[in-house]
């Protein structure tokens, strides 16, 4: 079976580190549409099933992209499915509530989900997208986010999946002028993981903040590329990744920021910091920086170790062991991206899973 | 009025391009041809073991691929290349048997007059071999060991054959391999336990034949806390054709052993620069790189640190200044193969005109590296939007019991710190001076004082404009 090249680097590079790509045997062809059934819909929002083509015409999805992901977008999805799901906002609606989005997967092979998310005109809404169950197989999910000029949309994904189901995922979002997009990816589940985030900032203005946090256990792979690509001028990045290594794993962990000439007066910060619990894990982290255009501030940092022995100690002195000061650690770890996040339940999922994945408890009930 | 931007302007270069008149006694033909790399044997009158390791190289180049990543080297054909230009004399140990044009060319670049004032000894090699050799008697009387290439590879052959291409093998990559089948003069040092050199030695690198490559081999041992500084230089008048540097280097750092490598790279436009230089550091010895990139068409460098031995250390400082037809793809990489190690990286950046200038580094903390600590900062300055800067850092971290730190700018000159500085008094140009010279001062401070002259007079200012 032939190979696909997954998450490649932008540029490559020495051929022996072994990260300029990754590698899956090819065989995404699960061309099952998820059915998702709303509760509710909020004023201001339709959702249902659209036809890939119309969509492209209407929005010219997949051209915004297609220059650095032509490759990718042929291999790895060369079995699509005719239509996707579409959640598409209103003009100026500010949506309170959560548009939920979420699957529970059912037992097959495998399954692919492509989701479209269309914000109007200074639109306001929140979204959450949570994979459970323990499918055996592959999860190939594609979100794809148009944000119009002057919306703000908030996309929280949590891949809360079991020990079966292999993840195979990319977020693309597309910013207009004076839009703001805020994302939350949550990689919990305890297979391999294999994801990736492509942001344009296009519009003048436009704004980014994404929080990734991981978790790897076991013999589990995580394969994560972030590319943020400032087109416009005086646009804003802030991506901050944490993430919490045990056993064996391995992860490799490509950030990009992109200045594209011509984005002058924006600015671009990437930060990383993992916890590592066990000395067999492999942590692979490639910040890197692009710049074409001189009148910009990009920043990388990253970092990695142990906890801290002096807070190990200090707990331990007041009666908590250490595998439980170590759990507070590590929910603490995640805690400051999320303070943010807008769907409380969805928080304390993820909270939990940091738990339930590091030191296999369930605390739901 | 238009605004204009802050302008630096080009390295001076009048002095290095002075183009000495082609005075050669033998060339081999162009090309790489098992013929050239037998005559190139041949004319050094070597020991059969050295022409089976040219051949074994030559077949390695012929098998390797050229590199999937970095700057296009479409422009370097290796038919052009003359392999082995022997300059027009016999290695000499006074510059007064030197022929004239060589020794004025040396003279201009300052290389006698340093010696006098500040090197316990130097080698000066004139295309592919070396022309000039000597050091301090009080060295020699210690046991050091300094000489060239050639020299040692007759005279101290058990030990040369221990190491040589050792370090760097030439199936590490397609140059490395080039390397090893032409390699052509450069430099042997052996400083004996416990020697402390006090003063630098230094070779100096001059390749004048125009369409020429030139291959030095530069080994140094420095044994169990011994102490050296070595700097190295070069230059190359600019010639309408492809000139290849491909040299290499091997440090040995043995127990407690101190070694610290100065190079300020200075190659004309038309140089393709891909240079090989990597050291080994055994238990609490320490290497520092000091590297200073400013010349050539096409680099390709990243000296590497291997720290082998419990407690060894590696400090890379950097600076890299890529201007119009320019792309230098530099860095550094870093092992921490044992425990309690520590390695920095400290490289910075200018790009203008066109240039572009490329980060590139791995750090790798392997399995028994537990105690490890490493840091990696790394600082670029656009000049203008036709420039380019990129950071490529990988780093592989396989335990978890280490400490390490990585962070990268990239950005102009900021316009709140000329304000600030304005407002203290200073003009618009005297502030931007003061700014870009402090960017460069943390690698110019580790120079020695007339490199840093040099490197000063080689980045002229010239500032004009207003803020933003």
């Amino acid at each position: 079976m032939s190979q696909l090249q997954l998450n490649r680097m932008p540029e490559p590079t020495w051929r022996w580190l072994k990260v300029n790509t990754v590698e899956e045997e090819e065989g995404f062809a699960y061309p099952v549409m998820p059915e998702r059934i709303a509760n509710s819909t909020p004023d201001g929002v339709c959702t249902g099933r659209v036809s890939r083509q119309s969509l492209k015409e209407e929005t010219g999805i997949g051209d915004l992209f297609a220059a650095k992901n032509k490759p990718l977008l042929e291999g790895m999805f060369a079995h699509r499915t005719e239509d996707v799901w579409c959640v598409r906002i209103a003009d100026e609606a500010n949506v309170s509530s959560v548009i939920d989005l979420d699957l529970l997967l059912p037992e097959q092979d495998g399954y692919t989900d492509e989701v479209v998310i269309l914000a109007g005109r200074n639109s306001r809404a929140n979204i959450r997208l949570a994979y459970r169950g323990d499918m055996d197989g592959k999860l190939q999910n594609n979100v794809w986010i148009i944000a119009g000029a002057g919306a703000s949309v908030t996309y929280m994904q949590a891949n809360l999946t079991e020990e079966q189901t292999k993840m195979f995922g990319h977020v693309y979002a597309w910013a207009g002028e004076g839009a703001s997009l805020f994302l939350y990816s949550a990689q919990m589940g305890r297979a391999d993981v294999t994801d990736g985030l492509h942001v344009v900032l296009e519009g003048q203005g436009s704004f980014l903040d994404a929080r990734l946090m991981y978790v790897g256990t076991n013999d589990k792979t995580l394969d994560l590329t972030y590319y943020v690509e400032h087109r416009g001028k005086d646009t804003q990045a802030l991506v901050t990744a944490k993430g919490i290594l045990d056993g064996n794993c391995k992860k490799t962990f490509r950030d990009t920021l992109d200045f594209i000439k011509g984005s002058s007066k924006s600015k671009g910060r990437e930060e990383e910091s993992v916890l590592m619990l066990s000395p067999h894990v492999k942590n692979i982290s490639v910040p890197l920086l692009y710049c074409g255009e001189d009148d910009v501030e990009g920043e990388h940092a990253a970092s990695c170790g142990r906890p801290d022995e002096g807070i190990l100690y200090y707990f331990m002195s007041r009666g908590i062991s250490e595998e439980e000061a170590k759990k507070m650690m590590a929910r603490s770890s995640f805690a400051s991206l999320l303070t943010e996040m807008p769907d409380p339940d969805l928080k304390e999922d993820i909270m939990q899973a940091i738990t339930h994945v590091l030191f296999g408890e369930k605390e739901v009930g | 009025m238009a605004k204009q931007k802050t302008q630096v302007e080009d390295i001076a270069r009048e002095l290095y391009d002075i183009k000495d008149k082609e005075n050669s006694s033998y060339k081999t033909k162009q090309g790489l041809t098992e013929e050239v790399v037998r005559d190139i044997s041949r004319q050094k009158n070597e020991p059969d073991w050295m022409l089976a390791h040219r051949l074994k190289s030559l077949r390695d180049y012929e098998k390797i691929a050229m590199p999937g990543w970095g700057p296009s080297l479409h422009e370097l054909n290796m038919d052009d290349i003359v392999a082995y230009v022997r300059p027009n004399t016999d290695m000499a140990e006074d510059w007064n048997a030197v022929p004239e044009d060589i020794k004025n060319t040396f003279d201009r670049l300052g290389i006698p007059k340093a010696e006098k004032e500040s090197l316990a000894g130097v080698g000066a090699q004139y295309d592919s071999e070396v022309v000039y050799h000597n050091v301090k008697k009080e060295l020699l009387e210690q046991g050091v060991v300094y000489t060239d290439m050639e020299t040692a590879v007759r005279e101290y052959e058990d030990i040369v054959r221990r190491h040589f291409m050792k370090l760097v093998p030439p199936t590490d990559h397609k140059f490395a391999a080039l390397h090893g089948a032409v390699w052509s003069g450069g430099s042997f040092v052996y400083v004996p336990e416990g020697v402390e050199v006090d003063f630098p030695l230094q070779s100096y690198f001059r390749l004048n034949a125009p369409g020429a490559g030139q291959f030095e081999h530069t080994l140094i041992i420095v044994e169990k806390g011994a102490k050296l500084h070595f700097i190295e230089g070069c230059s190359a008048p600019k010639y309408n054709q492809v000139n290849l540097h491909a040299g290499c280097v091997e440090l040995f750092v043995n127990e407690g052993a101190t070694l610290r490598y100065s190079t300020i790279e200075n190659w004309s436009k038309n140089m393709m620069n891909l240079n090989t230089k990597r050291a080994k550091v055994e238990k609490n010895g320490t290497i520092e790189w000091v590297s200073g990139t400013f010349g050539s068409h096409v680099t390709m460098l990243y000296p590497s640190s291997l720290l082998a031995g419990e407690g060894a250390r590696s400090e890379f400082t950097g600076i890299t200044f890529a201007s119009s037809g320019q792309h230098l793809d530099t860095g550094a990489k870093v092992i921490h193969s044992a425990p309690n190690t520590s390695s920095t990286i400290h490289s910075r950046s200018i790009s203008k005109d066109g240039g572009k200038a490329i980060y590139r580094s791995s750090l790798n903390i392997t399995p028994k590296a537990a105690g490890s600590k490493a840091s990696v900062v790394c600082e670029s300055l656009m000049m203008d939007a036709d420039s380019r800067t990129d950071t490529i850092p990988v780093m592989d971290i396989r335990n978890d019991a280490v400490d390490i730190g990585h962070e990268a700018k990239i950005g102009r000159i900021s316009d709140e710190a000329i304000f600030y500085l304005m407002s203290r008094g200073l003009s618009e140009a005297e502030a931007k001076g003061m700014i870009v010279r402090g960017f460069v001062e943390p690698i110019a401070k580790e120079l020695p004082l007339e490199y840093a002259v040099e490197m000063n007079r080689l980045i002229t200012l010239e500032l004009e404009g207003t803020i933003g």
